[in-house]
């Protein structure tokens, strides 16, 4: 897994790549609580990179965005796509989360 | 028939996931399992596997077990791929864990306990049994076979 973050006009882009599981989803929360703590109030997280998702990285998510909602913040998703998108929906994060398909619609809503 | 292979026993420790999943791809692909299937598959053996590993005794002798066959499902014509693992951990049986809140407010949502919800979603059958001192867990998945 690959988290990079990108500065836009109106938040933070989360760009995460590869497997979020048991292993790797303990550092998508870390490096998110760290740009949360650094004042970051809306983070786009892009998942159309991400192949796969377990557990594991559904409480890194859920962890991430309590943090970010206690300081007044959002977190948004887009680009679910495959397997990503049906752990999201039958976990009921895909209607808990604003989910849109492309980082840019998310920002600009 | 039921065609079945080797098993794989592994120390109940999360450095081994990766060897799990690896050796549930290797028999679903000799199975015949579609590909379309095997991050579901991935997804449960991880699941399955972190459980265990939670739940392991906390000696050095921890142990899973991981088993794969290919069952004829009788009802429907369809072949079902099964993933059994046992592990020598205290009884437990997941699918007695209450159902998780799947609350639709970030403030009440619980951050855990979506593992079995989601290994009850993907898999076909599931069913779990206490036997000679360990714990079995059986998760079965449909497909149709190439013709």
């Amino acid at each position: 897994m690959e988290i990079t973050f990108e500065n836009r006009e109106t938040g933070t882009l989360v760009l995460v790549t590869g497997r979020m599981d048991a292993v790797t989803a303990p550092q998508f929360e870390k490096d998110c609580v760290a740009v949360i703590e650094a004042g970051a109030k809306l983070m786009v997280v892009d998942l159309s990179q991400l192949d796969y998702i377990s557990s594991a990285g559904l409480r890194s998510i859920l962890a991430s965005a309590k943090k970010i909602k206690s300081t007044g913040g959002t977190m948004k998703f887009c680009g679910l796509s495959g397997m990503v998108e049906e752990v999201f929906q039958v976990s009921g994060l895909g209607t808990m989360f604003a989910t849109t398909a492309t980082a840019d619609e998310a920002f600009g809503a | 028939m039921t065609l079945s292979t080797d098993h794989l026993r592994l120390s109940a420790s999360i450095d081994n996931l990766e060897s799990a999943q690896a050796f549930m791809r290797q028999q679903a692909t000799a199975f015949g399992v579609p590909e379309a299937l095997h991050l579901k598959l991935d997804l449960v053996v991880e699941e399955l596997f972190i459980n265990i590993v939670n739940h392991a005794r906390t000696d050095d002798k921890a142990e899973a077990t991981i088993h794969c066959a290919l069952t004829p499902d009788s009802a429907t014509a369809r072949a079902m791929f099964c993933l059994t693992f046992k592990d020598n951990g205290s009884p437990f049986n997941p699918l007695e864990r209450a159902a998780p809140s799947l609350d639709n407010d970030l403030d009440k949502r619980q951050i855990g306990g979506l593992g079995i919800h989601l290994i009850t979603k993907m898999a076909d059958h599931c069913s779990y049994a206490y036997e000679e001192e360990e714990n079995v867990f059986t998760a079965c998945f449909a497909f149709d076979e190439k013709e």
